[in-house]
This record gives structure tokens, C-alpha cells and sequence, in this order.
């Protein structure tokens, strides 16, 4: 064992001295954080990971307490300012997490979260690899990680390649060609699990322009002063959809489910998008780096459709399946594919009393919308719609509150306590038991601890 | 194509060269856009608010979160240093534990330095001396670290037979000092077309020759290198002998003896790989200065760059270099005078790593390879 450890440093030191001895400067930082979290239910720990939070009339085990703790969202990271390059400096960037086991038994599992590298110019950026989407530029600052925990923002880092520039010294624009969030390498997807997308043949196109100018003082966002900010931001995709392909979905259109087999008819390629535009407010702002007193408010608000690309939807319900005819050849009832519409956005309001004790206050909410509940009499039960799977139960709305309490002694350190409502919408009730139910809740206490390195 | 969709396009070409147009520094300032005043953040270490001192501190967010700088300012004593500063103090401890087990107790004002050598060393151990901060080299006069320098193999003075090794020792010297971070090289092929040009008249290292050199290649520095064969029972020397090319001086020599292994490839390479950084720290502690390239509408170009550390808006002195004092009768040397002002300059544009645009303060009128220091 400590023999193929020394093998394996000393080749590693062959490929990494070279280059470190190229860089300008070579850092290792992240953070620990602990979290110790009490849920009222039994829910996914990111909160939102489609279907969010269980029916209140589902099965007795996930209706009760539950109290756990973990280290897994501890992240590390590499920083590489390289040797100067056709007049740009160069910047690479690596971030690791804990989280490719999602089991949360303590079974943690190294994963890639960032690794990029890009070309700064005076007032241009080419940035390669994988990173932020754009269009997740605005986060907000939770106990609970801020970016895929709150419902209506929009969450993806995504391998891409992304030219920025600055222009009239206020003014950003961006666009990015990235990787489409769908597809696999080895194929197309399973037979059983057409659900999502199959291998996209065009890359996904995101483009934002961005004004931001101190106009009457900074307000606080992440610790630091931030002027006045306006952002748009667009994205699009078009994923291809396998066409005679039969599943077990059930109809739409009544409550308690009925099952029915449909069969989408023919190969449809979809486009998925998504339009955000985003506010930074300071209401009582600071002229000064002194953040006391501050009082600030950061809104984010978007529509678009097939979000399951965004993490504001599950890929079984980001497309439903449309009544056409009855095919007496195949003898099959015969479907077209929809993308679910939605809408979505969040409102962050942060108060600093002093520069180590400040309040956060989100509220975020997803809904879809566009949905109808038309009847045809040839379709199966005469319910003209259905879901693609039989394990799919449509959210209607998903709306998170929190409420988060920070103390930041020193900049390395940053603790939290947290309380967060979470409820969730279906669009159907079910009954189980003798309990008719279309929606469920859960309440969090949630305390967080940070040290950053 | 559908005309549609040409429209579009088209649009969208306009639209994008006419944001990378308005995003151009120089159309900007063609336009006549104000040029943008260095943000107060990049250079204020410290500041007094509300009568808390605030300091600049590295932000734990920076790229961990989308759009976050990488500095920020926290109320001192809260500031955030990052794993680099930890090992650093870390090291500091250990470094101190050991003095006290040796017995020598370690002053705390010394500390610092202690720990700043046995970091420098070690980096130099594992060939990382490029990574050690010139800023944090003792002895250092000058805010502006970057230098630029050439190594040159007296060959015409080596003894026949030697030249070949005293190319080895050059060539060892300069890949050596390529890895420091702070300092430019120049090539093989830059030095041979400048001692074409400049002829050095009699033995290589004459201050005319040294300072005619400096002029032709724009450098700060010369390591002169040479080979002395064994005699008389000694194994042979290895030298180098650092000039500087304002005045022409020496400014260090280091002669090693090649020992028991004698003179050969192995003993010139690792002589170049232990002492160059000797040479290099020994530049960083000499005045530091630049040279007028040419005049041109106006604004004066220097061979000063991104490199030096030299950023728009610093003043420089043009100088006209103190003149050497010696006694008649022994001819031996006092001194020098003096530098003698001749003007000032403002710098307007830094353009690349190595050359920058100022405009004129006062004096005048200035010419090619005039002086320049910092103000």
C-alpha cells in the first residue's frame, strides 16, 4: 500500500512540478462545513430534487422526524494563475466536492464540480471547461447550499465555452456554447427510460448582457459591497425524443391516476428555453467597504419550458404525452410529446446589523402553468393527456421560505442557523388509505458551520 | 439561404463588433472616452471607516461562487489568508521549535526572514524558485521587482579547449534563471546579434562594453560567465561575475573551485543550478531603471512593461547617470556623482509585458537609450 502511495506521488509530482513551476502562483483552498439538519418529513437534503417533498397522505415512514448530520458538502479546490498568454493572464481552476454518493450515509465520494480555465483580456474573457452556467449567476445565500436548494433558481454547471465582454466600462455581454444537458455516451438512453432527451445534436446556447453601475451606494451581497445590477439571461436547447416508443404512463386530467400504455407515434425534437432577468437593489446602502446597516434585495425571476435542464423540474415530468388517435395497425393509443411550461424566481432580502451579524430572508417558487385539462372522447378513458412514465405525479408548484440567522466572526469562519418551510404542489390528489391528498410540506431547523482555507 | 435568416445574421455581426468595438481600450480612447482612473481597491492596502480599519483580505468565495472578486476588505484582525498563509505560519512554528531544540532562540523580528529563506529554499530545492514573490526578496530597492537580463560566455577569453564548457555554463545559468518569476532573459540569438553589433572593444567586462551591451539588448543586467582550467595543482574554477548596466559596475562574483570531480558537464550544470538565484536575488537589491526606446508624437516609449510591475499613471525620472570620480594621481575610483534629472514622464499606457507609452511632463527633448527611473 505505501509503496504504490510513493509511485503514485512521485508521478504525480512529475506531471505537477513542471507546471507549478510555470504558474505565477499556485493555491489549495475550500472550505469545511458541517451541517447538522432537522426535517419534519423525510426529504432529499438538497430539498429540491424533483419529486420534492412527498404527498402529507404518503406511507407513515417519511411522515416523521429526522435528524442528521453530515461533512459531505466540505469542498476543495485548486487555483492556478499561469504565465502570461497572448497578452492575457491566464487563470485554471479546479473544485472537488464530497457528493457522487447522494446516499447521505456517510459514504462520500469525490466529484468534479468545476474545472476550467480561461484567458483574461483588459475587458474580455474565454473561459473553457466545466463551470457556472450563466445562468446561474445569482445565488442566493442560504445555509443550505443557496443554488440547488431554493425553488426558482435555476442550477447547472455545465462543461462549456464562454467568450465575456465588457463594453462603455457598465455594460457585460456573454454567450456560451455548453454541453446539452442530456444524452449519454454509450448510446442512446436505456429502452425503459425515454424520459429524458437522447444524445442532442446541437449545443446548448446561453447568451446574458448584464448593466451594473454604483448609482446611489452598495448594498451587501455575499459579504462584499455590491452597486446596482440588471441582468437577462436566455438559454436554449433542442433535445430529440425517440419516436415509436411505448411506455406505462398514466392519464392526466382526473385525480387517482389511471394507468395506459401510449406509445409517442414519432421522433420529435423539442426546444427547451429558459428567460431570466434578475435585479441587486440596495435599499440602504453603504458608500464605504462598511457593510453595518446595510439593507439589500436580490430578485430573480424566469419562464420557460422543459426545466428539468435547470433543476426546476424532474425529467419524467419536464414532457408529458398528447392524445392523437387510436392506430389500428399498431393497435396502440398513439402520442406526441409536450414540454411542461413553467415559471419561476426568487426574492433574497439581506440585512447587516453589524459587519459579523447579518439576516437572510428567500422566498422562491416554480410553477407550471399552460396546463389544460381538454378532453377527448377516442383517447383512453377520454383523458387527453399523460405523463411518460408510471412513476411520474406532475408538480404544479414548489414554493421554499427561509430564514437564516449568520455569524461571521472572521472571514475563515461563518456560522448559520437556518429555519426553512417547504411545500409542494401536485397537480392531481391521491388517495391512500382513506387520506386524499394534493400536496406536502416540511419544516427545517438547520444549523451550518464554515471554515474556509 | 432564407433571407430571414441573412437579416439576422447580419444583424448579429454588427452587434457583435460593435460591442467588441466599444469594449476596445484603444477605440475607446480614439472615441474620446475618459481614460478609466485605476480602481481605488487595487491599490489601497488599508482604509479608516467610521474609525475601524478596514484592510484588503483575499475573498473565500473567489470563483467558488459565479462573478465574485478576488479581494475584498474586511475590518482588520477579521481578514482571510488562505491555505498558502497558513503553511507559511505553520512552517514559521516548526522552523522556530527547531532553533529552540538547537539552542539558538529565534529573535521575533527575525522570524519572518527566517521562514521566507526556508520557503525560498525549498522552492528552489524543487526547481520552483519562479514561484518565491521578488517583493519579498530582502534587500529589494525598487517597487517595480521585474528586471531584464542576458548571460554571456566570455568566450574569447576562455583557453582553448574550454569553450564548449563555458557555453554549457551560460546556457545552465540563464535556464536557471528562466524559472524565476520576476525576471526576463533574454535568448542566445538576441545576445549574439548584440555583441555583433557592439563589438566589445578589449576584454569583455569594461564598463563602455557592459553599459553598450545593456543599451543594445535593453537589460538591467549582465552574467558574464568563464572557465578557468586547472593549474598548478588546483582542480579549476567556475565563475560568474554580475554587472549592471547603468553604471557599468560589478556587482558580484561568485568563483567555485570544481573539486574533486573535476571540470566537466556535471560540474558547470549544477554550479549554474545552485548559484543563479544568487545572481538574480543580488540584481533585485540594484536600482532599478529602464531605457527610452524612441520618441514619437509626442509620447516617449520605454522598454518597460506589465513585467516590471509598472502600472499607468506612475512618474518616472528621466536620468542622465552620475559620473565616475577617481584621484588623478592614483587613479583609483571614489565614486560616482549623483544622477542628474533631465525630466519626468508619465506613464499612459503599459503595452505588453515589455513596453509601455508615457507622456512628458517635463524636460526634454529625450533620445533612444536615456535612462529612466522611478520618481
Amino acid at each position: 500500500m505505501k509503496k504504490k502511495l510513493i509511485i503514485t506521488l512521485a508521478l504525480l509530482s512529475l506531471v505537477l512540478v513542471p507546471f507549478m513551476a510555470q504558474a505565477v502562483e499556485f493555491k489549495l483552498g475550500g472550505y469545511v462545513k458541517m451541517e447538522t439538519i432537522w426535517d419534519s418529513t423525510n426529504v432529499d437534503k438538497n430539498l429540491l430534487r424533483f419529486p420534492n417533498i412527498g404527498r402529507n397522505n404518503a406511507p407513515g415512514d417519511a411522515q416523521h422526524g429526522r435528524l442528521k448530520f453530515t461533512a459531505q458538502n466540505t469542498r476543495m479546490n485548486f487555483l492556478m494563475k499561469g504565465p502570461e498568454v497572448f497578452g492575457a493572464k491566464t487563470t485554471g481552476f479546479i473544485e472537488w466536492d464530497f457528493e457522487a454518493r447522494g446516499d447521505n450515509r456517510h459514504n462520500e465520494g469525490l466529484r468534479i464540480r468545476h474545472a476550467m480555465f480561461r484567458l483574461n483580456w483588459p475587458e474580455t474573457e474565454l473561459m473553457l471547461g466545466k463551470y457556472w452556467s450563466m445562468l446561474t449567476e445569482e445565488i442566493p445565500e442560504t445555509v443550505n447550499f443557496g443554488a440547488c436548494t431554493t425553488a426558482g433558481a435555476p442550477f447547472l454547471r455545465t462543461p462549456q465555452i464562454r467568450l465575456t465582454q465588457k463594453f462603455l466600462g457598465d455594460w457585460t455581454v456573454a454567450v456560451a456554447l455548453a454541453e446539452p444537458v442530456d444524452g449519454r455516451w454509450n448510446g442512446d438512453e436505456p429502452a425503459g427510460n425515454a424520459n429524458t432527451g437522447e444524445s442532442s445534436e446541437t449545443p446548448q446556447v446561453n447568451a446574458k448582457i448584464k448593466y451594473s453601475k454604483d448609482l446611489w451606494g452598495k448594498g451587501a451581497y455575499w459579504g462584499k459591497p455590491r452597486p446596482f445590477s440588471a441582468r437577462v439571461a436566455f438559454s436554449w436547447q433542442r433535445s430529440r425524443y425517440t419516436g415509436n416508443w411505448v411506455t406505462a404512463g398514466r392519464t392526466w386530467g382526473q385525480n387517482n391516476y389511471v394507468g395506459v400504455v401510449a406509445r409517442q407515434r414519432d421522433q420529435q425534437y423539442l426546444d427547451k428555453w429558459l428567460v431570466e432577468g434578475s435585479l441587486f437593489i440596495p435599499i440602504i446602502p453603504t458608500y464605504t467597504k462598511n457593510l453595518a446597516g446595510t439593507l439589500s434585495l436580490l430578485t430573480q425571476w424566469w419562464v420557460g419550458q422543459g426545466m428539468d435542464m435547470w433543476l426546476e423540474d424532474s425529467n419524467l415530468t419536464s414532457t408529458y404525452l398528447v392524445f392523437q388517435r387510436f392506430n389500428p395497425i399498431t393497435a396502440t393509443f398513439d402520442y406526441d410529446r409536450e414540454l411542461q411550461r413553467r415559471w419561476g424566481g426568487f426574492a433574497q432580502l439581506t440585512y447587516y446589523f453589524t459587519n459579523q451579524w447579518f439576516l437572510n430572508a428567500v422566498y422562491g417558487i416554480n410553477r407550471g402553468f399552460d396546463i389544460s385539462n381538454e378532453r377527448d372522447p377516442n383517447a383512453p378513458g377520454g383523458y387527453k393527456f399523460a405523463t411518460v412514465n408510471a412513476a411520474a405525479d406532475p408538480v404544479k408548484m414548489n414554493q421554499h421560505y427561509y430564514l437564516a440567522l449568520y455569524y461571521r466572526p472572521i472571514q475563515a469562519l461563518k456560522f448559520g442557523l437556518e429555519y426553512t418551510y417547504v411545500r409542494t404542489d401536485y397537480f392531481q390528489y391521491t388517495t391512500v388509505q382513506s387520506e386524499r391528498s394534493d400536496y406536502g410540506d416540511n419544516h427545517r431547523l438547520m444549523f451550518g458551520g464554515f471554515f474556509f482555507f | 439561404m432564407d433571407q430571414g435568416y441573412v437579416r439576422v445574421l447580419r444583424l448579429l455581426i454588427i452587434l457583435g463588433l460593435t460591442l467588441c468595438l466599444a469594449g476596445c481600450t484603444t477605440v475607446k480612447k480614439w472615441a474620446g472616452f475618459p481614460e478609466e482612473d485605476v480602481p481605488p481597491e487595487s491599490v489601497e492596502e488599508e482604509v479608516v471607516i467610521d474609525g475601524k480599519t478596514y484592510v484588503k483580505s483575499r475573498n473565500p468565495y473567489y470563483l467558488t461562487y459565479p462573478e465574485q472578486p478576488e479581494f475584498i476588505y474586511a475590518e482588520k484582525g477579521t481578514e482571510f489568508y488562505g491555505m498558502q498563509d497558513y503553511l507559511v505560519k505553520a512552517l514559521a512554528k516548526e522552523v522556530a521549535k527547531e532553533k529552540k531544540k538547537a539552542g539558538a532562540a529565534v529573535p521575533p523580528d527575525k522570524l519572518q526572514e527566517l521562514v521566507r529563506q526556508e520557503v525560498e529554499r525549498v522552492l528552489r530545492e524543487q526547481g520552483l524558485g519562479g514561484m518565491v514573490y521578488a517583493s519579498r526578496v530582502a534587500g529589494a530597492t525598487s517597487a517595480y521587482p521585474g528586471r531584464a537580463m542576458a548571460v554571456i560566455p566570455a568566450l574569447s577569453e576562455t583557453p582553448s579547449g574550454y569553450e564548449g564548457l563555458n557555453r554549457t555554463l551560460a546556457v545552465s545559468v540563464n535556464t536557471a534563471l528562466q524559472k524565476q518569476k520576476d525576471l526576463l532573459v533574454v535568448d542566445e540569438g538576441r545576445v549574439k546579434s548584440a555583441l555583433g553589433k557592439v563589438t566589445p572593444v578589449g576584454k569583455l567586462a569594461t564598463r563602455e562594453n557592459i553599459k553598450a551591451l545593456g543599451d543594445a539588448l535593453g537589460i538591467q543586467g549582465i552574467i558574464i560567465t568563464r572557465i578557468i582550467p586547472p593549474e598548478k595543482g588546483t582542480s579549476g574554477f567556475m565563475v560568474m561575475e554580475l554587472y549592471d548596466t547603468f553604471l557599468g559596475n560589478k556587482v558580484k562574483s561568485i568563483v567555485e573551485p570544481a573539486g574533486e570531480a573535476g571540470l566537466n558537464m556535471d560540474t558547470v550544470t549544477r554550479f549554474a543550478q545552485r548559484d543563479a538565484y544568487l545572481m538574480a536575488g543580488e540584481l533585485r537589491t540594484q536600482d532599478w531603471f529602464g531605457r527610452v526606446e524612441f520618441v514619437q508624437d509626442d509620447k516617449v516609449y520605454l522598454n518597460l512593461g506589465l513585467n516590471t510591475g509598472l502600472k499607468v499613471g506612475d512618474r518616472l525620472k528621466v536620468v542622465q547617470p552620475g559620473k565616475e570620480i577617481t584621484n588623478p594621481a592614483t587613479h583609483a575610483s571614489l565614486g560616482f556623482t549623483a544622477d542628474t534629472t533631465q525630466g519626468e514622464l508619465k506613464v499612459a499606457e503599459i503595452i505588453g509585458n515589455n513596453a509601455a507609452a508615457a507622456t512628458i511632463l517635463s524636460g526634454g527633448p529625450f533620445k533612444p537609450n536615456d535612462k529612466v527611473k522611478a520618481d
